[in-house]
């Protein structure tokens, strides 16, 4: 990024000198890099954006319209309820798929609810506040069955657990940039698959058919248009290299193995209630848990002054989720890792919640 | 003028941005000018072009698209139009979306200087 801004430092697409050259340069090769990472034939259906919630956005008002039926999970992140709230004030319809106390999804109620004609079904690949995967390829298959295409939100799960958009059969993919891509905060994307059309969220300059006042017809200029975040997206390319170097698989065993130990360890500490699924391997890197008799504030408070372990406390913008598991409207102590966390690391966050529950 | 330390850069600094980005040899191969071009829509794709038929072992350079040609994109492709059919078939394998391939060479002076 450094490089970026003192060596680049141009506008990509909107010249032919070096430096916009330079600038589109790092634009592409970080497409190409996601591209190889989603296992995507063809980059350029890839939109670069300034995070998931951008993403979801244009998914979902590029696509949905009045009279439209989009069907969705309990377990998902406001960066798809509210834009679906929004969406059902302005006439579409939105049903939403119960989720289990367990924090799973009722594939019986999906199945029901796919009976009915919908233009949509968007769900998240894996729930930000206990960390299960949702069976995707399963739940597309059933989707494409009666015909409707599929939104996936891999906020949590790209970089971090295998997304093959051919081997889960979606038809969009949404992803942020700040999680497990390493990128910088102020990146993300949206897939399409070929033949999808959207209607652009934002209209205006793309450095392409500048002759013409019409939006350009063709991706990814349809739907990106002002000047992008190239420091932002550099970074973010410099982040994917290294997790295509690292390999998703060795990071998915690093995290499963810090999630076991983290499970192992929440189960020795007095007073925890652990939520999910206590399989490590079930879930990508992180667990909401509760201290009886302790808030979720009092002890996220307590970790950062006492012990400067700083993790999320509260709903984690998923009320929904929360009402499922019971834990609304108070919420849970969530704990993530990632591929740079240690099991040093681990252990001292099992200690300090140890200590605290001792009180 | 600006007092010198808002914008002086520190040594290091100045070394870094001392390996400005190259500009692409102006010719194809030994002195042989390009005279061939691709437009694209999107700079993405000129990009894409570039990258392939560099690494199929092509001679290409990227160039600030030529308007009198097509005024859709700021970045085309001049390649060796020898190369024209490999060069349209590489590129439509790897989905690479041109506006057209054209038989063309710069002007005298762009071809000198450029
Ligand atoms: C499942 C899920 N969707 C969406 C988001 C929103 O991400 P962003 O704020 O990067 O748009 C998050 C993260 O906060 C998330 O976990």
């Amino acid at each position: 990024m450094l490089d970026c801004l003192e060596r680049i430092g141009g506008s990509p697409g909107r010249s032919g000198h070096r430096m916009a050259v330079a600038a589109a340069r790092v634009v592409a090769e970080t497409r190409v890099a996601l591209g190889e990472l989603f296992n995507i034939d063809d980059p350029s259906r890839i939109v670069l954006t300034k995070n998931v919630t951008e993403a979801l956005n244009q998914a979902l008002y590029g696509l949905v319209g009045q009279g439209d039926r989009v069907i969705t999970t309990a377990i998902e992140h406001n960066s798809v309820m509210r834009p679906l709230r929004h969406l059902e004030q302005k006439g579409a319809e939105i049903s939403v798929v119960p989720g289990s106390p367990d924090g799973a999804l009722d594939l019986e109620s999906l199945a029901l609810a796919l009976e009915r004609p919908a233009r949509l079904l968007v769900l998240t690949h894996a729930s930000n506040v206990i960390g299960n995967v949702l069976p995707v390829a399963e739940v597309a298959c059933l989707a494409h069955a009666q015909g409707i295409p599929v939104l996936l939100d891999a906020a949590q799960t790209a970089g971090a657990w295998p997304v093959d958009v051919q081997a889960l059969g979606v038809d969009m993919l949404a992803f942020t940039g700040h999680k497990a891509l390493f990128g910088p905060t102020g990146t993300g994307g949206l897939w399409l698959r070929e033949g999808l059309e959207l209607e652009p969220l934002v209209r205006g300059g793309t450095g392409s058919n500048s002759e013409l006042e019409l939006q350009p017809d063709f991706l990814p200029d349809q739907l990106e248009s002002g000047t992008l975040n190239v420091v932002g997206i550099a970074g973010l390319g410099a982040g994917v290299s290294h997790v295509l170097a690292c390999g998703v698989g060795t990071i998915r065993d690093h995290e499963g193995c810090l999630g076991a130990r983290f499970l192992d360890g929440l189960r020795q500490v007095p007073r925890a209630r652990p939520l999910g699924p206590q399989d490590a391997a079930a879930r990508v890197g992180l667990a909401s848990f509760n201290l009886d008799g302790v808030s979720p504030s009092d002890v996220g408070l307590i970790l950062d002054r006492r012990f400067g372990i700083m993790c999320r406390i509260g709903l984690h913008c998923a009320p929904a989720a929360h009402q499922a598991l019971g834990t609304y409207p108070v919420g849970t102590v969530r704990f993530s890792w990632s591929a740079f966390t240690t099991e040093g690391e681990i252990d001292a966050a099992i200690e300090a919640l140890a200590t605290i529950a001792r009180g | 003028m600006l007092p010198s330390r808002l914008w002086r850069r520190s040594p290091a600094a100045d070394q870094r941005v001392a390996a400005d980005p190259e500009p692409a040899p102006a010719t194809a191969a030994c002195g042989v000018p390009f005279d061939g071009l691709v437009t694209f829509y999107s700079s993405f794709h000129a990009l894409r072009a570039e990258s392939l038929l560099l690494r199929a072992g092509h001679a290409a350079r990227l160039i600030p698209g030529p308007r009198d040609i097509s005024p859709h994109c700021g970045t085309a492709l001049q390649f060796r139009y020898e190369q024209n059919e490999a060069v349209a078939a590489l590129l439509a394998i790897r989905r690479v979306q041109i506006e057209a391939i054209h038989h063309f060479r710069l002007g005298r002076l762009a071809e000198e200087f450029g």
